[in-house]
């Protein structure tokens, strides 16, 4: 494997007045994809769970950071801890379950035993080990810093990072408005859809804030909605590109996708409905009720997306191989019907056999198909380049379909990539 | 009477393999289930699965594979159902319970060489199935199909499973 220089990894996003371009070895090469484990997956905050995945002291949940195998967990005191799924002893892997409760991790080769947290608790006939043997330097390897908000957990291999709402900058308000949909109440995942693609990861990260595409890709999708009375009341789409709604890029890599339309799908009694909404005047007031109301969808950056009811993780697994998980969003104190609706909602549309994703994905493996060609060295990423406002604060904003978001995204990621064995401040 | 059942349950698998989606959606019944499940102990209404359709959802399936050129099926699967393992229960002169196995394997040929097409997809589940005398017509009332493959990512199910 060849090692990539700096002055390569700095051509890769070429950011001009008259076009933004992409190199396509930021798809095609397992060098950039070891790269971008090192220098954005292990040095900044990355997506570890839901808080609702692990409630009680003991749960804990497999998951990875990068391509690292992390086990995140709640302990007795209500604090959460993340430790690579290793043994200390011989290298073993300590878990193969997706998920559960536990008050110790043993592992299966020696016996050893740790708490979720960490701490080595016991080493079975340990007296064969010299005197002077250091058990202390044998607990689990931990992420070193771990950090929430809005429920939403992350975990950074940086021991060093900015702090998380540093980081979430201009996302945060975002988060906000997704957080008061809950009307006063929580959110509480349900089981993931899981899918895959043999793409690169970025396909499916460039995708949550693309406008341009779904009155392509998702026609089919769209003409069937509209033959279906009652069956998707929201933003189904006539024309071949929307014209209202707006896209949004910050400094720190996050962007935004905001239809301007409320959401909702049919299924749900109007009473209910009535219901909910005067639950969210009342505690928002009129406008701020419509704002809750209006979509929005965003990239946390690398590879969190926040949909209206549900959200997805965009896992790297190789190159030219990724899986995504979207968990469905329930609300704790919402209506069944409420609940029920925004779930199956979330499953008919981008759930493992959903009736947008599937389209995705094939769309994502012929890119990776073709951008192997010999002479496509770039990807034109300039929708909307002249003619974005732009904020004092580094927020740039435009149109539904421009690509505002994509260069706020690889902007941050040529940053980051750039940046050679320092940590990201 | 059992030999009723079968045929219906190899005549599904047939219409589903040949694609002829409008033919296949007349076998269920208006207030018919069809579950693909993640954990297969839950309340569908309440809890994720792959699939939990009725009626109209399976019809707006059928709808957007048979008539709007649905990206991810240009081209379309090639695909064989193999059923085995078959059990059948008459609970009544109008209702059956029937569980089964069907062996899955599905192909988007096209130009194979490209990411995305030429593999042969295989999906084993057990099935369960019920149906119901209406109208002088067996007509399904419920299916579940549990994959093996349940708790993993599934690559490409933009076809009726």
């Amino acid at each position: 494997m060849t090692k990539v220089q700096t002055e390569t990894i700095k051509s890769i996003v070429d950011d001009q007045a008259q076009e933004f371009r992409v190199s396509t070895d930021a798809y095609r090469k397992k060098e950039i994809f070891d790269l971008e484990m090192e220098r954005i997956f292990y040095k900044t905050w990355i997506f570890l769970c839901h808080e609702s995945e692990i409630q009680k002291p003991g749960d804990f949940k497999s998951t990875q950071i990068g391509t690292q195998p992390v086990i995140v967990s709640k302990s007795r005191d209500g604090q959460i801890h993340a430790v690579l799924n290793a043994c200390t002893h011989r290298g073993a892997t300590l878990c193969r379950e997706e998920k559960g409760n536990t008050r110790a991790l043993v592992c299966p080769y020696h016996g050893w035993s740790f708490r979720p947290s960490g701490e080595l608790i016991g080493i079975p006939d340990e007296s064969r080990y010299p005197q002077c043997f250091n058990k202390k330097e044998k607990d689990l390897k931990k992420v070193p810093r771990i950090s929430s908000y809005g429920g939403l957990v992350f975990g950074s291999f940086n021991p060093d990072v900015e702090d998380l709402e540093t980081f979430l900058g201009g996302v945060k308000q975002h988060i906000d408005i997704w957080l008061k949909r809950t009307a006063g109440s929580r959110y509480q995942v349900a089981t993931a859809h899981k899918y895959g693609f043999e793409g690169n990861w970025k396909f499916q990260a460039e995708n949550v804030f693309d406008g341009y595409h779904p009155g392509f890709v998702h026609r089919s999708a769209f003409n069937t909605v509209s033959k279906f009375e009652g069956s998707f009341e929201n933003r189904a789409l006539d024309v071949a590109v929307r014209q209202s709604g707006y896209t949004r890029g910050y400094p720190e890599g996050h962007g935004t996708l905001e239809a301007g339309a409320p959401l909702e799908s049919g299924g749900v009694d109007p009473e209910v409905r009535q219901a909910y909404n005067d639950k969210l005047k009342e505690l928002y007031g009129e406008e701020g009720a419509e704002e809750v109301r209006a979509n929005r969808q965003f990239l946390i950056f690398p590879n969190l997306t926040v949909f209206d009811y549900n959200i997805r993780v965009i896992q790297p697994i190789d190159h030219d191989r990724t899986e995504v998980y979207s968990y469905p969003l329930l609300i704790e104190d919402a209506h069944e019907q409420i609940n029920s609706n925004h779930m199956l909602d979330a499953q008919t549309r981008v759930g493992t056999a959903g009736i947008l994703s599937a389209d995705d994905i094939d769309v994502f493996a012929g890119a990776q198909n073709a951008l192997n060609a010999l002479s496509l060295d770039w990807i034109t990423l300039s929708r909307g380049l002249d003619k974005e406002e732009i904020k004092s604060d580094g927020e740039r904003v435009g149109v539904y379909s421009d690509e505002v978001p994509h260069r706020a995204f690889w902007r941050k990621w040529s940053s980051l990539m750039s940046t050679d064995g320092q940590q990201d401040k | 009477m059992k030999n009723t059942i079968e045929k219906l349950i190899l005549r599904e698998a047939r219409l589903l393999d040949e694609q002829k989606l409008d033919e296949w959606l007349q076998l269920y019944a208006k207030e018919a289930t069809y579950w693909v499940p993640i954990d297969e102990t839950v309340n569908p209404l309440k809890e994720s699965s792959i699939i939990f359709d009725n009626y109209l959802r399976l019809a707006m399936r059928v709808e957007q594979i048979m008539n709007q050129n649905r990206v991810a099926q240009t081209p379309a699967s090639q695909m064989l159902r193999q059923i085995s393992n078959l059990e059948i229960e008459l609970d009544s002169e109008t209702e059956a319970t029937a569980h089964f196995g069907m062996f899955l394997t599905e192909v988007r040929s096209g130009d194979w060489r490209q990411r995305g097409l030429g593999e042969m997809r295989h999906y084993p589940a057990r099935c369960d199935l019920t149906a119901r005398l209406i109208d002088n017509e067996w007509k399904i009332t419920a299916k579940k199909i549990v994959l093996l493959n349940r708790y993993q990512p599934i690559v490409g199910l933009s076809f009726i499973i």
